[in-house]
């Protein structure tokens, strides 16, 4: 996924919530049920196609485009799932990181030590994002106004729980000693 | 001989005809470009091997049923 430091360690892998997934490919599932509206329009087709095409051969053509469609609509779904998927913020007990998986050929990634975070904030908007429990993250780091963002995360306070109670067992003893 | 000559405009069924198997090529060789992309980026970004297989497998039967019903329909066309 990213290389670690020696003696870096995982402590938690989060991604979008699949809600917001599923809003991505809400417009593929709906263009997906195009094909069964063809028997809607077929007498439509057949007077078009008739005095050309016998019934068997407008049966075939239609049953080529509706496969045709299904299978780039398939592909389709599958870019935007690895998108979704490789898109993922990493919490380690050193740093954090933020992989912005952008497109198939784009891919942006941001890190900042758990020592120069300096405000952790969350946002939840509206009703369905409080009904399933996701939002945005936002991260303050010292060094000038950099802030990283995370979008429709899953779980944001317990994220942000998570961050500050590592921050506080991995960072503060040692500004301490 | 013309190009164009190949192509009966005047009648659509030989140009749908003409029209299958291209769309049926261009598609195969962009699912099969698509899953060499995609099987690259979940092995090069940390996808375990299980999953990799499974997304891998799942892309390539769905894919390929919808490849034997544009074939299947060009063949009874």
């Amino acid at each position: 996924m990213v290389d670690l430091h020696p003696e870096e360690k995982i402590v938690l892998v989060v991604r979008r919530h699949w809600f917001v997934f599923l809003g991505e490919v809400a417009a593929l599932i709906l263009a997906a049920l195009l094909p069964l509206a063809f028997p809607i329009f077929s007498n439509y087709v057949y007077d078009l196609g008739g005095q050309y095409l016998s019934e068997s051969q407008i049966t075939a053509v239609t049953t080529f485009v509706s496969a045709a469609w299904l299978l780039l609509l398939w592909i389709i779904f599958f870019i935007i799932f690895t998108n979704y998927y490789l898109d993922t913020f990493i919490i380690t007990n050193q740093r954090v990181i933020d992989v912005d998986q952008v497109n198939l050929f784009a891919r942006d990634i941001a890190t900042a030590p758990l020592g120069s975070i300096q405000d952790v904030k969350i946002e939840i908007l509206g009703f369905v994002a409080t009904m399933f429990n996701y939002g945005n993250l936002h991260l303050q780091t010292a060094g000038g106004d950099k802030e990283i963002i995370i979008r429709g995360i899953q779980n944001p306070e317990y994220v942000k729980k998570l961050i500050m109670s590592t921050h506080q067992s991995e960072v503060v003893p040692h500004n301490v000693t | 001989m013309n190009p164009t000559d190949l192509i009966n405009v005047e009648n659509p069924g030989e140009l749908i005809s003409f029209l299958m198997p291209i769309i049926l090529v261009a598609l195969a060789i962009f699912f099969l470009v698509m899953a060499i992309v995609l099987s690259y980026h979940w092995r090069k970004y940390g996808v375990g091997k299980v999953r990799a297989a499974i997304f891998m497998w799942t892309y390539l039967i769905g894919g390929i049923v919808f490849l034997s019903v544009m074939v299947t329909s060009k063949l009874s066309y």
